[in-house]
């Protein structure tokens, strides 16, 4: 008896592994790999290629990956109507190559996107119908290669979800929303204890020179912060579990995990000085804004502000504020993120 | 590192002639312990030999060797590479021979893994127009391992053995430096030499 469980325990493992990294992917699912300037960036393309209408997404970070973001219910809504394209950025997730440390920057991986956008129009035609979506970290780079390269010349339009386009107006506009929405919640009974931590931590901080230390603080409070938030809504579908994570996961592994933290290391000293709000006014491509009312991460204000400072014609730009989200919009509420990011699509597609 | 691999390997080769009990082994190899793939590879004892030891209750034999080991790989990380690598190491293993033949072995050391990458690899030439590009890496590769199962020759007589190793590589160039892994073998070894 014991010798057949151990035969039928083997069996289930090694079927187990070969298995692995075999995702539900839709028809037209394709991944590869892009060579430029030395790195080899992992693309995943998952979708309704037909509609010849793509969304180049950018993960957040820096030290995280795509992978995350191709799951859930607001990704499967929105690969019936276009196709997603998911990127591993320089460093991250499944991307590889040889470079040196010198070019692993925010410019460099602004130029990556670029070079991205153009190898998409040249595999799947010209006339595609090309977005860009930033979330978080991903509103750094997105911004950065709006900025910085010709990018906004191949595109329709440009969704940024919480972007953290500038970190100093980050940090300065998440020690105002702790102390307000703090005090709000002490006066409730809400969470004291956590709060009342909160609230000591943020007083003595200068809100216009907060140092890298204070700055990691505040974004580990700010993920905190939502999860006691009782507005903040979490799908009862939580698709991310540890075998998504680890056996199933297409690109992932323990050698890309260490990677990551590495490019993490490297990227979250530049990141913490990124400021690009006075360079937002050449940002001129229809533009949608979607951030949550209780991101503590990277608080509405960076959206209000991005909506005042670019150049788009007010009749081309958006601003929406999910009134239950938090950091994870696309999360907290996949139907209204879903309706926002295809009535913007379909407005701009030709 | 291509080269070097090669002539250590046959130096390993030439050894085999004058090697006193050498040890083959096959294993399944779960590369970042997920990644399923082959491996198999030869021990070449170096120097030892059994000790015995009077003990409280029994009498031991240990058998302890320092040995060199030399191995070939494969395995295969879908949706993204497979890798063939080779490695050379230096090890100690100490074999409780009193005991059913278990044993432990410490061995370190180096080689080439070669990634043929399963995605097809495109770049954008000059003109702007994609065009399909080798997309495969080599890098050089550190391993660090610590095996531990039985030689069945020291139990009942049988050439066969089994082993669990896991073990961390070094991968470099990986990025823009170099990068761990973590793999899994689980095997077996077969004893060209004498029971004992």
């Amino acid at each position: 008896m014991k010798k057949h469980i151990i035969t039928y325990f083997s069996l289930a493992v090694v079927l187990g592994f070969f298995q692995a990294c075999n995702l539900p992917t839709t028809d037209t699912f394709e991944r590869f790999q892009f060579l430029t300037d030395n790195a080899k960036l992992v693309v995943t393309v998952d979708g309704n290629i037909d509609s010849d209408v793509f969304m180049l997404l950018l993960h957040g970070g820096p030290g995280g990956g795509v992978h995350v973001y191709n799951e859930g219910t607001y990704s499967v809504e929105l690969e019936k109507e276009m196709a997603m394209v998911y990127l591993d950025t320089r460093g991250h997730g499944g991307s590889t190559g040889q470079y040196d440390r010198e070019s692993l920057t925010l410019d460099q991986v602004g130029e990556d996107i670029y070079q991205v956008a153009r190898m998409l129009k040249a595999k799947f035609g010209e006339d595609i119908q090309l977005f860009l979506m930033g979330h978080s970290w991903g509103g750094t780079t997105g911004t950065n290669a709006l900025i910085n390269t010709d990018i906004q010349d191949l595109l329709e339009g440009w969704i940024e979800v919480s972007g953290a386009h500038d970190i100093p107006l980050l940090n300065a506009t998440a020690i105002d929303m702790f102390k307000e929405i703090g005090q709000e919640e002490l006066d409730a009974d809400r969470n004291p204890d956590f709060w009342e931590e909160v609230l000591e931590f943020v007083e003595p901080l200068d809100r216009n020179n907060v140092n890298y230390d204070d700055e990691g603080q505040l974004n580990a409070y700010g993920h905190q912060a939502e999860g006691r938030i009782e507005a903040v809504n979490y799908a009862e579908e939580e698709p991310s579990t540890l075998a998504y994570w680890t056996i199933q996961n297409p690109s992932y592994s323990f050698t890309s995990a260490i990677s990551n933290l590495m490019t993490g290391a490297i990227l979250n000293e530049e990141t913490s000085t990124a400021a690009y709000t006075n360079r937002l006014n050449e940002i001129t491509i229809p533009t949608l804004l979607l951030w949550g009312k209780y991101d503590f991460v990277v608080p509405p204000a960076l959206g209000f502000s991005a909506y005042e400072e670019i150049s788009t014609p007010s009749e081309d730009k958006y601003l929406t504020i999910l009134e239950n989200s938090g950091h994870t919009c696309m999360v907290n509420e996949p139907e209204l993120f879903v309706e926002e990011v295809l009535n913007f699509v379909r407005k701009y597609a030709n | 590192m291509k080269k070097i691999t090669l002539l250590l390997s046959l130096l390993l080769f030439a050894l085999w002639g004058r090697a006193q009990d050498p040890i083959l082994n096959a294993s399944l190899l779960l590369e970042n312990g997920l990644h399923p793939g082959l491996k198999v590879g030869a021990e070449y004892p170096l120097a030892g030999g059994m000790v015995s030891k009077r003990g409280k209750r029994e009498n031991k034999r240990l058998v302890r060797s320092l040995f060199l080991g030399g191995n070939v790989g494969v395995y295969n990380h879908t949706n993204h590479h497979i890798g063939l690598l080779s490695t050379l190491e230096l090890g100690y293993r100490r074999t409780k021979a009193h005991r059913r033949g278990n044993f432990f072995a410490v061995k370190a050391g180096g080689g080439y893994l070669q990634r043929y990458a399963t995605l097809t690899t495109y770049a954008l030439d000059q003109g702007g127009n994609l065009e399909e590009v080798n997309g495969n890496q080599g890098q050089a590769l550190f391993t660090l391992t610590y095996m531990t199962g039985q030689e069945l020759r020291y139990h009942n007589g049988s050439p066969f053995g089994w082993f669990i190793a896991p073990s961390i590589w070094l991968l470099t160039p990986y990025n823009f430096s170099f990068a761990p892994n973590l793999a899994l073998e689980i095997g077996v070894t077969y004893s060209l030499g004498q029971s004992k």
